[in-house]
């Protein structure tokens, strides 16, 4: 081999790598070109010209006829203006894009929401452009990012699709920018995902985590983002699902019986008689079926099962239930009826409210009756003491004068005086009773003027009292009698009650006046009428509880609420940190504590659009392309024109020209040097890529492609050793030997072909028939 | 003219040369004979340089041929003839252009080759079939091309390796008879390696027994085959006495 590149030949070898390069490039580039230009146009025929679409519907493959008229009627219908073209059917699923004269936020979501009714649907793509995605953003951290991804300069809008937020930008130009302003938004934030490890114990208590985070600094802020995805909407459904238990139990019917010498739990049944039962005799329809919710030592509770009507009331025998019969006595038990009683309270509330105004005319009435009354009150104390004074003349009573003409036994009284008196204390009587009947109906409605209320009836009193008194005065007045007794009965009680009502903090009384006034405006003012319709309504809202269905539907809330799972341990952090994940690793490991794995992730990627994704894909598959279309053209030259010069140098090698083994070796060593330089060159310069493959193993690669030829060079190109020999013992150089007859007889490559003009004897193939006679002609001489 | 001088060569385990001497004076004709694998070929080919000796001189006219460079030796071999057992023409080649290839290879104009080669080819008796391709000449043909071949630069020394082992025996004495009438016409050195005896005792001024890679015994052919001092000669002896013998019987009608 040394000798053959060292006696010229190696110009030849040279000029047939130069040319192998160079067409090769061309054709592995052009053949690339060529595969790139016809996927891509493919793609636009698939997916459309950018912008051109704005959404895939996807429907399964057998509802394609029923979703394509479904969706152009839906589009017509709700979206005027829109397009849609069906696209290929892809795993079972057919594919309509659509087109929306202007596309933004609502309308887009209005056309996903849309899409679902059609038949067949099996999912969406967006597909506007131009547009940035974020993709795996979890749905407690999306409204923390959004509003910022969406504040963006240059985002039009935002669509939120599953895991996707869609920032779709003004311009194409613009979509780099936002690209990047993304991202580094997304650098700020910190998925952390704390999950116990092995046994570990889960962390319910996710604020003192929080909190201890935070203790260890370096965090802007920590937000709880941890969804636990069915298990917290089925938490959250047992929730509702307790309170609900709680409401049933409140208001369904119910039995409180008080146990005998008997012991009962929760869950068991018992029936309850208004009649005397004998064990073992069936459950009757006018029993009542109690199922027991509590238990507790005499005591038990419990919810009516059936009958759903029941008329029962007072104390009731409680049985046992065995099976459907009746078992021993265990206790005596009462109807409970919240539903009833609220009932009842709700239609008498409705009608207070309905004499409400009645009343508060009454009241106000009444208010001006007090004032009527507290003028009374003035004139009862002045008559009092005119009264007083009356009977001081004639000598009764503490103040009257034992010098004024009485005699012992008699007793003159102005009967004129006592009339008045009469008229005043009935008077006075009558507003007092006017001031009871108010004071009595605002003490239903507020305990405030009670303290009033029991004056008054002691003024009532007293002032009846005084009445009769005066009346029985009246009587004796007209005739004769003794009746100093009397007289000085009415003096101690005139004195009564002129004392009582000198006692009355009328002042007093006339600011509460004021104040009932006041509060009976406010009254006055109320909507008794909407109040009276919303307690209708409350009334008529309230679930009709059948026992049988309450007592079942407890059940079936707690088996559903036994039944759910506990969630897995993990919880999510969304931290806000300049930190480095090693930081934040170590940080939180060390709030989280042993047992705990953390693990940080990003809390999104933003992610080429469509386009450029497949625009990439077809990149890389031209690369392949490219990369496949080297290597066999490398391969091509290496088996066509290369392995001609390896068989060559080997023959020559086994008669001594260069005669040593190492010119054996040599070969080997030309092969993996011409393959690497070949497949290498090309790869580069068609940028050529094979499975992630870069240039150095391009390069490996062209060099075992070059040994195997090496190998198998005596099989590809089969050189004439006799040939050989003779030229050797002729005395021709292995250039000469080469060019002259190993070539010639080689396979028709580039070699053979830059040699043809060099061949000092033209060609003259040995396949063709012989000819006996004539000369040959020699290339560049005539005969 | 042509001095060998202790050559060895083996091949792996197998020695296909012991210590080879032979000294060759010029236009001599000599016939080495032997049986196969005895190291013929290997001392022939030695002197080209076609197989290199482990060991030994080979000394052409006081020059040392395995000591020649590239180019000396080049030209050594332009100027020496061997005539394989197979012929070895180039297949692509005809046959005038076999026979011109060496000189229009040595630098020689090709309208000189070309007489050259003319001439060399009717000497030969092949000289109609100029044009004809490789592949369709008799064995017998081939031969006497590649023949031609190696003698179109009038060699000082023609080397030939079995030049009728492949040929059925109508050719052999074809063949013979030509390398006879050459080795009178051209006066050149020549070493045949043969197994004719007939050929050996007609044509060659003296025989060389070989065997196991050295020479056993050489003289003149009437003393090696009437009176052989070595085990071989006195095999081919046998041979040749059988062979006169067996004409005599068939002159007589036996």
């Amino acid at each position: 081999m040394y000798a053959l590149l060292r006696g010229g030949f190696i110009r030849d070898v040279v000029a047939v790598l130069i040319i192998t390069v160079f067409a090769g490039s061309i054709a592995a580039a052009t053949v690339s070109a060529a595969a790139d230009r016809f996927f891509e146009d493919a793609v636009s025929g698939i997916v459309g010209d950018y912008g051109e679409y704005d959404l895939i519907i996807h429907v399964r493959q057998e509802a394609w006829r029923e979703a394509i008229r479904a969706l152009g009627q839906m589009l017509r219908r709700e979206f005027p203006g829109a397009r849609m073209k069906q696209s290929v059917t892809v795993l079972s699923r057919a594919n309509f894009f659509v087109s929306l004269p202007h596309a933004d936020e609502a309308t887009v979501t209005r056309l996903t929401r849309a899409a679902t009714e059609v038949p067949g649907f099996a999912g969406y793509t967006i597909v506007i452009e131009p547009k940035v995605t974020v993709s795996g953003v979890g749905a407690r951290v999306a409204p923390i990012i959004r509003p910022q991804l969406a504040s963006i300069e240059g985002v039009r809008f935002v669509l939120k699709d599953g895991g996707n937020i869609h920032l779709v930008c003004d311009s194409g130009d613009s979509a780099r920018a936002v690209a990047q302003t993304a991202e580094t938004i997304l650098r700020r934030y910190h998925l952390v995902d704390v999950r116990p490890e092995g046994d570990g114990a889960q962390d319910s208590d996710r604020q003192s985590l929080i909190d201890r985070v935070i203790a260890g600094g370096g965090v802007a802020s920590v937000r709880d983002v941890t969804v636990d995805g069915a298990a917290q909407e089925a938490r959250e459904l047992s929730r509702a699902l307790r309170e609900m238990k709680r409401f049933i139990q409140a208001w369904a019917p119910q039995a409180v019986i008080t146990l005998k010498d008997a012991d009962v739990q929760p869950e068991e049944s018992l029936v309850l008689s208004a009649t005397p039962r004998r064990p073992g005799s069936a459950v009757g329809d006018d029993d009542i079926v109690v199922a027991l919710t509590e238990a507790s030592g005499s005591m038990a509770r419990g919810i009516v099962a059936s009958p759903d009507a029941y008329s029962a009331t007072g104390e009731l025998a409680a049985y046992a239930m065995d099976g459907e019969t009746v078992g021993s006595l265990v206790g005596a038990g009462r109807l409970v009826l919240p539903d009833r009683e609220l009932g009842s309270s709700l239609q008498e509330a409705s009608a207070v409210l309905g004499r409400l105004g009645e009343a508060t005319d009454a009241m106000l009435e009444a208010t001006r009756g007090w004032e009527q009354a507290l003028d009374a009150y003035e004139t009862a104390i002045d008559s009092m003491i005119k009264l007083q004074r009356a009977l001081e003349r004639v000598g009764i009573g503490a103040g009257a004068d034992p010098g004024v003409g009485t005699a012992p036994g008699r007793v003159r009284i102005d009967t004129a005086s006592v009339r008045s008196l009469a008229e005043l204390t009935s008077k006075a009587l009558v507003a007092v009773q006017t001031l009871e009947a108010t004071a009595e109906a605002a003490s239903m409605l507020t305990s405030h003027y009670d303290p009033l209320l029991s004056n008054v009836r002691l003024w009532q009193d007293r002032l009846s009292s005084f009445s009769r008194k005066l009346e029985t005065v009246q009587s004796a007045a007209s005739g004769a009698g003794d009746v100093s007794a009397l007289l000085d009965e009415m003096s101690a009680a005139a004195a009564g009650i002129l004392s009582t009502l000198q006692e009355l903090d009328a002042a007093a009384l006339g600011e509460q006046l004021e104040a009932a006034r006041s509060d009976l405006d406010s009254l006055a003012g109320l909507d008794v009428k909407g109040i009276s319709k919303q307690l209708e309504a409350v009334h008529s809202g309230m679930p009709n509880f059948s026992g049988e269905g309450a007592a079942r539907s407890m059940k079936l809330i707690d088996q559903f609420i036994e039944e759910q799972q506990e969630s897995s341990g993990k919880v999510e952090f969304l931290i806000e940190s300049d930190a480095t994940q090693e930081q934040l690793v170590t940080a939180i490991e060390k709030a989280a504590g042993t047992g705990r794995a953390v693990y940080i992730l990003p809390p999104g990627v933003v992610q080429p659009g469509v386009r450029s994704e497949v625009r990439s894909l077809l990149k890389s598959v031209k690369g392949t392309i490219s990369g496949l279309a080297a290597c066999a053209i490398v391969l091509v030259s290496l088996m066509l024109d290369h392995s001609t010069v390896i068989a060559g140098a080997r023959a020559m090698a086994l008669y001594g020209e260069g005669a040593s083994r190492r010119e054996a070796l040599a070969a080997y060593g030309y092969g993996a040097c011409v393959g690497a330089f070949l497949l290498g060159t090309i790869a580069v310069v068609t940028r050529a890529a094979l499975a992630s493959m870069g240039f150095p193993a391009f390069v490996l690669l062209g060099a075992a492609m070059g040994l195997v030829t090496a190998w198998a060079a005596p099989r590809l190109s089969p050189v004439s050793a006799g040939e050989v020999e003779a030229c050797i013992a002729l005395g021709l150089s292995p250039s000469e030997m080469m060019r002259e007859v190993v070539v010639p007889a080689g396979k028709p490559g580039t070699l053979s072909l830059l040699n043809r003009p060099r061949l000092i004897f033209g060609d003259t193939p040995s396949s063709r028939a012989p000819s006996k006679g004539g000369a040959s002609q020699c290339s560049q001489y005539a005969t | 003219m042509l001095s060998i001088r202790d050559l060895r060569k083996a091949y792996g385990s197998r020695h296909a040369l012991t210590g080879f001497n032979l000294d060759v004076e010029q236009g001599e004709t000599v016939a080495i004979m032997g049986p196969s694998g005895c190291g013929k070929s290997t001392a022939l080919k030695s002197i080209m340089r076609l197989v290199q000796p482990d060991s030994g001189c080979v000394e052409w006219r006081g020059r040392d041929v395995l000591g020649m460079c590239r180019d000396e030796l080049r030209a050594f071999r332009r100027r020496t003839g061997f005539v394989f057992q197979q012929s070895n023409l180039i297949q692509r080649l005809s046959v005038l252009h076999n026979v011109m290839l060496p000189q229009v290879m040595a630098g020689e104009p090709v309208e000189r080759a070309q007489r050259a080669a003319y001439e060399a080819l009717e000497s030969v008796g092949m000289a109609d079939s100029a044009g004809a391709f490789v592949r369709g000449l008799s064995g017998g043909e081939m031969q006497r091309v590649a023949i031609a071949r190696a003698i179109i630069s009038r060699p000082d020394l023609i080397l030939w390796d079995e030049p009728t082992s492949a040929l059925d025996p109508i050719l052999v004495v074809d063949i013979l008879t030509l390398i006879e009438s050459l080795s009178r016409s051209l006066g050149a050195t020549m070493l045949v390696v043969t197994h004719e005896a007939g050929f050996a005792m007609r044509a060659a001024d003296r025989v060389v027994m070989v065997d196991h890679g050295r020479v056993v015994e050489e003289g003149s052919p009437a003393r090696v085959f009437s009176h052989p001092t070595s085990l071989l000669g006195r095999r081919y002896a046998a041979c040749v006495a059988y062979s006169v013998e067996a004409q005599k019987e068939k002159a007589c009608g036996l």
